[in-house]
């Protein structure tokens, strides 16, 4: 399965395409995003390169599935620009917060729109595509494949779009270094991929260790009079206020409709179906 | 004859941990039941051998004995189990645990060692639900000290799991694991845990409480030579259950097919479905996958954990403080600051933040934690994702906050601030936002009597209640102690915002409450209420303070105020014909006697035992007799109480108010003929009568019209299907009073039947009231319930502590009283047929012969007041309905007990001090302690310094007057209990020093304990007599008896028949 583009910049960074191709090859194109389409791609600079496997067409004597390279790149922005550019975002808490858990901040453009840009591309002449497949079209389904790809990691990696636009990380991370809230999103940058850790039991196990000293008083009572005693709580001040602060749409969250709702709905299920226990 | 305390049990339980080759190891939670210690040693198969081991008889412990109800079981799916762990022994023998040794009297030994033994158990799914309502039985039913701390301890523990779950802290988890060594698949499960910092903080304090006999427990023994090796991680321990329980409760859940579609083609599809063990089912991925997977939940479980450097590792919190504005039309503002976790008082605005020289700033951040920037940044980032218009005020490289207007502001008020508190953001709102500060608009009603009549004693109450003497109605809006005028009204009521600003200050219109208000007052204008002060006495008192406020004339106020305020009740005469001095307290408290009672409702005199509450009804006879005008008579009030305070009642009725004519109506020989009753009711004010008797006289009782029933003990008709609770229900009276000493408040449906004795119908029938009040309140916690029947059930319920400030300044340090029972027709035949013996020997006899004769009766006719096994030492019964004297005892020390206040018992007699250790352990359930003369001096000293210890629970200490009467501090105690008299008064007085002394910081109470119509009576009146004359010329022995002659001696003995009564 791909997955459609569920946040407003994903969804935007998809219109160049309708305004660039005829509603059959996009419409084709979509199916082009999965895994086994797209057999491998890679992000070099600005620049988007895949290998997409084809259909066999014995009626044109294409007996084995063919496999196309298919690149794309948006305009980019000259160095001068992002200077300016990230000048404007490392002075505005609110796009900073926002880059940093995750989000696409909802006024960038006022930021690009000083210099007469624009961050989602709007033109047809913003994308450049090449596909070593016949069709006489360009873009043709395989870019669109890949574009849709590409549209749905944005969702939950929003600077991922400021690299396809030209910004250099490496280039401006000193420059971000300077200003407090900059340095914040340079450290965001540099958090990895990480090993999965094995858990070797489902359940925590403890291990047994040394008690040291004990009574036999501490043995059979421990400090149970000290702890305070718990009222039960009436109302749920906030559903499902941990998955809140994790957003709408987490890069596992394939659906169209919000993760957040969706949980609400999971939440108040498992505590109505418990009420006697709870 | 078998052991007393056979039957008593304590009830263990903890979580087992399962240690498992495979990744699947749910554990197991198991109830135990410990009985009392045996001698019998360790055998072969290391079973613990004082416990419950059958299976069917655990079950029927906890289907019958805790009377859980009978659909719970089956849903916790019992089964038979053992389990092995750690336990302290001693010579091969195993040692009880602490609650058991409480009640058994045993003392831990110095030294012990450690054994694994074996348990037999009942291991129970959902311990969640099992320990729930386990605790409302408890609470129920009086249980409370059979439970081992280990099951209080998981008590707790699960209350908070509860709220932790109830709150949705807790978050779906990927379990990826490796099966077999080269397998190309990953596995990768789901579960659910709780996360929170809340749950980390509830993990520490937990871990550091729990009692070790829940670290020990496992599946399999095991072996090692250091047993104080094996504990669990009491963190880890902890994790384990609730990450078991967590997954439990969401395989029980039902997810409704359109809802579990939306998790199709996620990881999370599995989270949410179970194998046939409960457990959530396992993906096989390959490598690739799995890490993919693992990414995207591990950056979103990061983000939500805050490992992205979010407060909860940081040393501050970020605030938001909302500022109204002066001027109606200007804006609000919402103000950002930051405050240290550590020092709350650390707050700085960042405003000033921003400002501040470099140097201070690097300063200050030591206290909040490297990378404040980016945590402030996250922390505003979360703010702005649960409340959008905070990107607003975050437009620029240094927020500080910003304008908004007034709309927002309220929206801010109203859902904002709860959802950003909820994360963790520190929110500061306008004090006439909050509860204690907010003003709402109430109907106001003003109530004014239409005589004008003066109220200067109680005596004018009956003019203001008398015919013709109607109350004038007056409503009016207002807000706070502001009234609204007509124009006032009509512009708040028509404003177009909830938030308005009126006479210069804010407020919220909260068109709910308006409508409340509204609809109150058409009511009350159109009520078809008659205007009597008993209806407008019933109205204030049912009023809702959030919607109406009542304002009273001066009259009306002094009498309705006080059912509200008990502390500003007044002091109003003691009457002219009582034979003592009312203390101030108890002036007050005649006071509202009067005053309910003149306003119909009837109240329930429940101040602490010891602070007087039969000399306040004695008053309130005297006094409404006193009112009386000449020629009226008033019927004859019907006092029920305990058989064995029957008698002490007339005599404090003839000691305090001789002019009140009391009879009681009790034993084989009352009247109970009609006629012959009705005469009696006749001839005299008061008929005390018992709640036996009250039951098996119902029709009698029931043909005359009372003047009023007075329920002494009333927590007797706790039990509303009882017959003595019909009976006494049934009976007529103009009023009605009810006395008690026990807290009554905390278990709710005695509270109900109590008020179905006093105000049938105000709390609703029994099933309406366990709907609406019981369950919601004792089982679900509900706050606002509790609040709502506080407010219904207060104004009824006058209940002063001995520890109030403002009773102290009224009471002496030491109170003595003196408790008067009956013989039982056991004890005075015995009594009789002794003192017949001695008329008759007595005579034959002179000298050495003479005195032994004499000193030996009176030992002998001691031991019968106190109880006839002690004179017939045959190990037949001690109970109570063989001594109406151990029988009062013992309802004088549940009550002290209830209130957590030690008492001493002094008795002459070790035998009789023995028996009652023995008797008071099974009955009381707290620690039990004797001390006599043979005792060793160290078990001795050990004795006291556990009764002395501050956090020891509320003990009993039985003491020998000559071995405890001197040299020892007990003043834990404040209860001294003189079960005998001693011939000369000091030597008690020593011994009631041992708690009345230097440390003690509350008032002391020493009861002395009489059999009316004894020798124990008749040296009580000697001793006054000679007290009077001097004290010197009494003894400190009773050798002064021997010098007495026959006949003085024979009447000092005499049996004065009167006095005999059937327990």
């Amino acid at each position: 399965m791909y997955k459609p583009s569920r946040t407003w910049w994903g969804k935007e960074f998809l219109e160049i395409l309708k305004i660039s191709m005829d509603p059959g090859r996009l419409g084709r194109g979509k199916n082009y995003s999965t895994p086994q389409r797209i057999l491998s791609f890679d992000i070099e600079g600005h620049k988007v390169n895949a290998k997409v496997r084809g259909n066999s067409r014995p009626e044109y004597g294409i007996y084995r599935e063919p496999k196309y390279h298919v690149d794309f790149h948006l305009k980019k922005f000259t160095y001068k620009q992002w200077d300016s550019i990230i000048d404007s975002i490392s002075n505005n808490a609110a796009f900073i917060s926002q880059l940093l858990i995750g989000e696409m901040p909802s006024e960038i453009e006022t930021v690009f729109e000083k210099l007469d840009l624009n961050l989602l591309p709007r033109l047809s002449g913003e994308l450049s595509s090449n596909c070593s497949c016949p069709d006489y079209a360009s873009p043709c389904k395989h870019v669109a494949g890949l574009y849709y790809r590409i549209a749905s990691m944005l969702d939950t990696d929003p600077l991922l779009l400021f690299q396809l636009r030209g910004m250099a990380f490496k280039r401006i991370e000193e420059k971000l270094s300077q200003s407090p809230l900059g340095q914040a999103l340079v450290d965001l940058k540099r958090d990895d991929i990480t090993d999965i850790v094995f858990r070797s039991k489902r359940y925590t196990m403890p291990s047994l260790e040394s008690k040291g000293e004990e009574t036999i008083t501490s043995f059979w009572q421990g400090k149970v009079t000290s702890l305070k005693e718990i009222q039960p709580d009436q109302e749920i001040v906030s559903p499902a206020v941990l998955i809140k602060k994790g957003g709408e749409y987490p890069s596992f969250w394939h659906k169209g409709s919000s993760f957040i709702s969706a949980m609400e709905d999971v939440y108040q299920r498992i505590i109505k179906s418990n009420k006697d226990s709870l | 004859m078998s052991h007393p305390l056979d039957d008593i049990k304590i009830y263990h339980g903890t979580w087992i941990p399962k240690e498992s080759d495979r990744f699947d190891n749910p554990g197991k939670f198991v109830i135990w039941v410990e009985t009392i210690p045996t001698q019998k040693s360790l055998n072969q198969g290391r079973l613990h051998p004082n416990h419950v081991q059958n299976e069917s008889d655990i079950l029927n412990i906890l289907s019958d004995e805790l009377s859980l109800p009978d659909t719970l079981l089956p849903k916790l799916n019992p089964t038979y189990d053992s389990f092995y762990t750690l336990l302290p022994t001693e010579d091969k023998r195993v040692l009880p645990s602490s609650e058991m040794a409480v009640l058994t009297g045993d003392t831990y030994p110095e030294f012990f060692e450690w054994e694994t033994l074996k348990i037999q158990c009942i291991s129970i799914d959902n311990p969640i639900l099992f320990l729930k309502e386990f605790n409302f039985q408890i609470h129920r039913s009086r249980l409370e000290y059979r439970l081992g701390s280990d099951l209080k301890f998981w008590i707790k523990y699960t209350f908070h799991l509860r709220n932790l779950i109830t709150q949705h802290l807790f978050l779906p988890i990927l379990k990826p694991y490796r099966k077999g060594k080269h397998n190309r698949f990953l596995n990768v499960s789901m579960g659910w845990e709780p996360t929170s910092e809340t749950y980390q903080m509830g993990l520490v304090e937990f871990s550091d409480a729990i009692p070790g006999i829940c670290q020990t427990a496992t599946l399999k023994p095991i072996n090692g030579e250091d047993k104080l090796e094996n504990y669990w991680n009491p963190k880890n321990l902890l994790q384990n259950f609730s990450e078991n329980q967590l997954d439990f409760l969401v395989s029980k859940t039902n997810l409704p097919l359109g809802l579990s579609k939306k998790f199709d083609d996620t990881w999370l599809s599995t989270s949410i479905m179970f194998d046939e063990d409960g457990l959530p089912e396992s993906l096989r991925l390959i490598e690739a996958d799995a890490t993919e997977q693992w990414n995207q939940w591990y950056s979103w479980k990061k983000l939500i954990d805050g490992d992205y450097g979010s407060a909860i590792e940081s040393g501050f919190k970020l605030g938001i403080r909302l500022e109204d504005p002066i001027l109606e039309n200007d804006n609000w503002n919402l103000i950002f600051f930051v405050s240290s976790k550590n020092d709350p008082s650390l707050q700085v605005d960042l405003s000033d933040w921003w400002e501040m020289e470099k140097s201070t700033r690097i300063e200050i951040q030591k206290q909040f934690g490297s990378q404040f920037e980016r945590t402030l940044l996250v922390n505003l980032g979360n703010a702005g994702r649960i409340c959008p218009f905070l990107w607003q005020g975050m437009q620029t490289s240094k927020p500080v906050g910003f304008e908004v207007e007034r709309e927002i502001a309220y929206e801010f008020l109203k859902n904002d601030a709860p959802g950003l508190d909820s994360i963790g953001i520190k929110i500061v709102l306008p004090s006439w936002w909050l509860p204690e500060g907010r003003k709402r608009i109430k109907l106001k009603i003003k109530a004014s009597n239409r005589t004008n009549s003066k109220f200067e004693s109680i005596d004018d109450t009956r003019k203001l209640f008398g015919e013709g003497s109607l109350i004038e109605y007056n409503y009016n809006m207002a807000l706070g102690d502001t009234e609204l005028s007509e124009e006032e009204w009509s512009t708040l009521s028509q404003a177009k915002h909830p938030l308005v600003q009126f006479r210069g200050q804010w407020m919220e219109l909260d068109s709910n409450h308006l409508d409340k208000v509204l609809s109150l007052w058409k009511n009350s204008k159109d009520s078809e209420d008659d205007f009597t002060l008993g209806t407008l006495a019933k109205n204030y008192i049912t009023s809702d303070h959030e919607v109406v406020e009542y304002e009273f004339d001066e009259v009306l106020n002094k009498l309705l105020k006080a059912i509200r305020q008990q502390d500003k009740l007044e002091e109003i005469d003691s009457p002219e014909g009582l034979n003592g001095e009312l203390r101030p307290y108890q002036k007050k408290g005649l006071y509202w006697l009067h005053l309910l009672q003149q306003l119909g409702l009837n109240p329930c005199l429940a101040d602490d035992m010891g602070l007087g509450k039969t000399i306040q009804i004695i008053a309130l006879l005297l006094s409404e007799r006193e009112m009386l005008d000449y020629n009226d008579k008033i019927n004859a009030t019907l006092l029920i109480a305990p058989t064995s305070v029957l008698s002490n009642w007339q005599k404090e009725i003839r000691r305090f108010a001789p002019e009140i004519k009391s009879i009681i109506h009790h034993g084989s020989d009352r009247k109970s003929k009609p006629k012959e009753f009705y005469t009696i009711t006749k001839e005299n004010d008061v008929i005390i009568t018992s709640f036996a008797i009250a039951r098996n006289d119902r029709l009698l009782l029931k043909k005359r019209n009372w003047h009023r029933i007075v329920v002494d003990e009333a927590q007797n008709i706790k039990n509303p299907n009882s017959a003595r609770a019909k009976a006494i229900c049934s009976l007529k009276a103009k009023y009605r009073v009810a006395l008690t000493g026990t807290p009554i408040e905390n278990r709710l449906m005695d509270l109900w039947s109590l008020f179905n004795y006093l105000n049938p119908g105000y709390l609703g029938n029994a099933t309406q009231f366990k709907n609406v009040y019981e369950k919601p309140i004792q089982r679900d916690g509900d706050q606002e319930r509790t609040k709502l029947l506080q407010r219904l059930v207060q104004p009824f319920i006058l209940r002063r502590l001995k520890t109030d400030k403002s009773i102290i300044k009224d009471l002496p340090e030491k109170v003595e009283q003196k408790i008067y029972c009956n013989l039982t027709k056991e004890q005075a035949l015995l009594y009789q047929a002794v003192v017949d013996d001695i008329k008759g020997e007595i005579k034959k006899l002179d000298g050495m012969e003479r005195r032994g004769l004499i000193l030996s009766s009176l030992t002998k006719l001691k031991q019968i007041c106190n109880h006839p096994m002690q004179f017939m030492q045959d190990g037949s019964e001690f109970g109570e309905s063989r001594s109406l004297k151990l029988r009062q005892l013992n309802s004088m020390i549940e009550v002290s007990l209830e209130k957590s206040e030690s008492l001493l018992i002094f008795t002459q007699f070790a035998f009789l001090g023995n028996h009652l250790e023995i008797f008071l352990r099974k009955t009381h359930h707290c620690p039990v302690y004797f001390l006599q003369g043979s005792t060793g001096r160290k078990k001795r000293e050990k004795m006291i310094d556990s009764f002395q210890h501050p956090e020891s629970p509320a003990s009993i200490f039985v003491l020998s007057l000559m071995a405890g009467g001197v040299g020892i501090n007990l003043t834990r105690a404040n209860h001294v209990f003189h079960f005998d008299r001693w011939w000369n008064p000091a030597v008690e007085n020593q011994a009631t020093d041992r708690a009345y002394r230097i440390g003690q910081e509350k008032t002391v109470f020493a009861y002395k304990m009489i059999t009316t119509g004894t020798l124990e009576e008749k040296i009580d009146e000697l001793l006054i007599e000679k007290q009077q004359l001097a004290d010197s010329i009494v003894g400190t022995n009773e050798n002064w008896i021997t010098e007495m002659n026959d006949e003085e001696f024979t009447r000092l003995i005499e049996l004065n028949a009167q006095s005999i009564m059937d327990a």
